[in-house]
């Protein structure tokens, strides 16, 4: 245990942080409050006006009974504290949807949408490419009238939603929220989730069919939906366990550009492959490292992680219990993700570890002269 | 919540939140939005904040939640961006082991951007109780109630995390254990 005092004694002094935030930061989270706090002091007084209307709507119809209870896509962006787009979705460009499906045990409205250039306060990077992005506002509640869970509660994000556009005739695996350049921003109120996604404008595509899928996944699940290659067709799986909602997009056909949006799948696309192959150089950059080192064969070891799934590696030595978690992740074959170097003023160990298909890991030692040290 | 209170909150626990949110995201900017994002999230929940709980505490367990959000929301581009991990050169720090040299002092600062790489290698699991106990300075007891775990998975976690750092530490040739 003496080591781990030591170490504890060091980790206070290394990982302390000297980091503050700057003083034009605090100002603006204050500032950001104070409009908080003057929005919600506004919607108090609208309140009796709100009862009024609702009290009409709720002999008429269930779905509005609805939509009367949830704040509007303006009011959205307004509690994100983007006030640009909640003005712009009070302009002649935003569609107000107020559709709302149910699929497992959550009812789905999608409120609002509104496409054009530099709408919201928050840029996205990707905007420097692509100046017109698309904001959707979605409110996610669950059919039983429980609310969702709040932000701080720990079953918060226990069931996740990924909410993305989809363009008919495009397989949703490939064109999706991750692919064009999406995020969103989210919270809870009344029990309540709102997001408000967005991602590259959509609108060029308006001519070929656009919807907004909502799937109770992190990230895209290939099961949720069923895509028609021959009619371009996107549809729910039936059998899909989990939400799998799909809402079509009445915006107006002639705001299209055919010609626009097949160069843009054609730059998605070929950034997709370069993406790939940035991943698939992650090997090159080891063996840039491993140029000049030679492996040593006794060297290597198949090793099976014990039962805390710790991997022990041995050689010459020089020693590593590493988590299998840290090394490969779920399905990952090829090198790991760490390396471990070690090694005198002469030679360089580097320890690789492997894993095939077969899910068979091996440990191995490369050795080579110490350049750096020389230097 | 009015503006008084949250400038107090900000005057008191700012800083140990700022840190907390600069070791977890390793990015200034990131730090930024995680920090402002904790404290807006305590204004909407000001009646959690009440003379029982510690604020820091509060703080704390609410910015580790939204960077575990983030963390799920922006996975599939962490993915890519994980391969450049082999380009870093603190993995590379064979001759610190001479603590008692001239030069102490740089070498000093080296195995501590050593450990800090070694803590930042670890998954969020192990990850976040670690940052709550020694960057943001919150004893075990207020890291089980934050993040909602039995205190000795607390003392697990942190004991394994040190194991860990400790090893990486080890194989990466430092011989001061």
């Amino acid at each position: 245990m003496k080591d781990f005092e030591k170490l504890d004694q060091l980790l206070r002094q290394a990982i302390s942080s000297n980091d503050e935030p700057d003083n034009s930061l605090n100002q603006l989270i204050i500032r950001q409050m104070r409009e908080k706090n003057r929005m919600k002091r506004g919607n108090r007084k609208k309140t009796p006006a709100a009862i009024i209307f609702a009290i009409l709507v709720i002999v008429t119809s269930v779905s509005a009974f609805a939509a009367w209870q949830l704040l509007t896509p303006k009011q959205v962006a307004e509690n994100l504290g983007d006030k640009s787009l909640a003005i712009a979705f009070e302009g002649k460009d935003a569609l107000a949807i107020n559709q709302t499906q149910v699929s497992g045990d959550y009812k789905v409205s999608l409120l609002g949408i509104v496409s054009g250039k530099e709408l919201s306060d928050f840029k996205h990077s990707a905007e420097d490419i692509y100046p017109d992005r698309t904001y959707a506002v979605v409110a996610i509640a669950k059919a039983n009238g429980a609310p969702m869970p709040g932000m701080d509660d720990p079953e918060y994000d226990e069931v996740s939603f990924l909410v993305s556009p989809f363009i008919k005739g495009q397989n949703p695996k490939d064109i999706n929220i991750f692919t064009m350049n999406g995020g969103y921003s989210a919270f809870i109120k009344d029990g309540i989730m709102y997001r408000i996604v967005e991602c590259d404008g959509i609108e060029i595509f308006a001519d070929r069919g656009l919807y907004i899928g909502v799937i109770s996944n992190t990230f895209y699940d290939i099961n949720a939906y069923n895509f028609d290659s021959e009619t371009g067709e996107i549809s729910p799986n039936a059998d899909y366990k989990g939400v799998n909602l799909l809402f079509d997009l009445p915006i107006d056909p002639s705001k299209g550009d055919y010609e626009k949006a097949e160069k843009y799948i054609q730059t998605l696309f070929d950034e997709q492959s370069s993406g790939q192959k940035d991943i698939d150089e992650g090997p090159v950059d080891l063996e840039t490292l491993l140029i000049g080192a030679a492996l040593i064969p006794e060297s290597v070891q198949e090793i099976a992680p014990d039962k805390e799934g710790i991997i022990a590696y041995g050689f010459d030595g020089h020693e590593t219990r590493t988590p299998l978690e840290i090394l490969f992740d779920e399905g990952q074959v090829g090198f790991s993700n760490n390396i471990y170097m070690g090694g005198d003023e002469h030679t360089k160990n580097i320890i690789v570890f492997s894993k095939d298909a077969d899910g068979v890991i091996k440990g191995m030692t490369y050795r080579k002269d110490n350049d750096d040290a020389k230097r | 919540m009015d503006v008084e209170e949250l400038s107090h909150l900000i005057e008191n626990y700012g800083k140990d939140v700022y840190g907390f949110c600069c070791k977890l995201t390793r990015d200034k900017h990131q730090a930024d939005d995680l920090y402002q994002e904790a404290f807006l999230k305590a204004t909407e929940l000001c009646h959690r904040i009440d003379d029982t709980r510690n604020p820091k505490i509060f703080l704390i367990s609410i910015a580790a939640n939204t960077w575990k959000n983030q963390r799920r929301k922006f996975g599939w581009r962490q993915r890519i961006a994980k391969m450049v991990a082999f380009h870093d050169d603190l993995d590379n720090a064979p001759d610190m082991i001479d603590g008692a040299t001239p030069e102490h002092v740089a070498l000093n600062n080296e195995l501590h951007a050593m450990l800090d790489m070694a803590s930042a290698s670890l998954n969020d699991k192990f990850k976040i109780p670690l940052y709550m106990y020694y960057t943001a300075g919150l004893p075990v007891e207020d890291i089980a109630s934050a993040l909602k775990i039995p205190a000795g998975t607390v003392k697990s976690r942190l004991y394994k995390a040190r194991k860990m750092i400790k090893e990486y530490m080890e194989v990466n040739g430092y011989e001061g254990f």
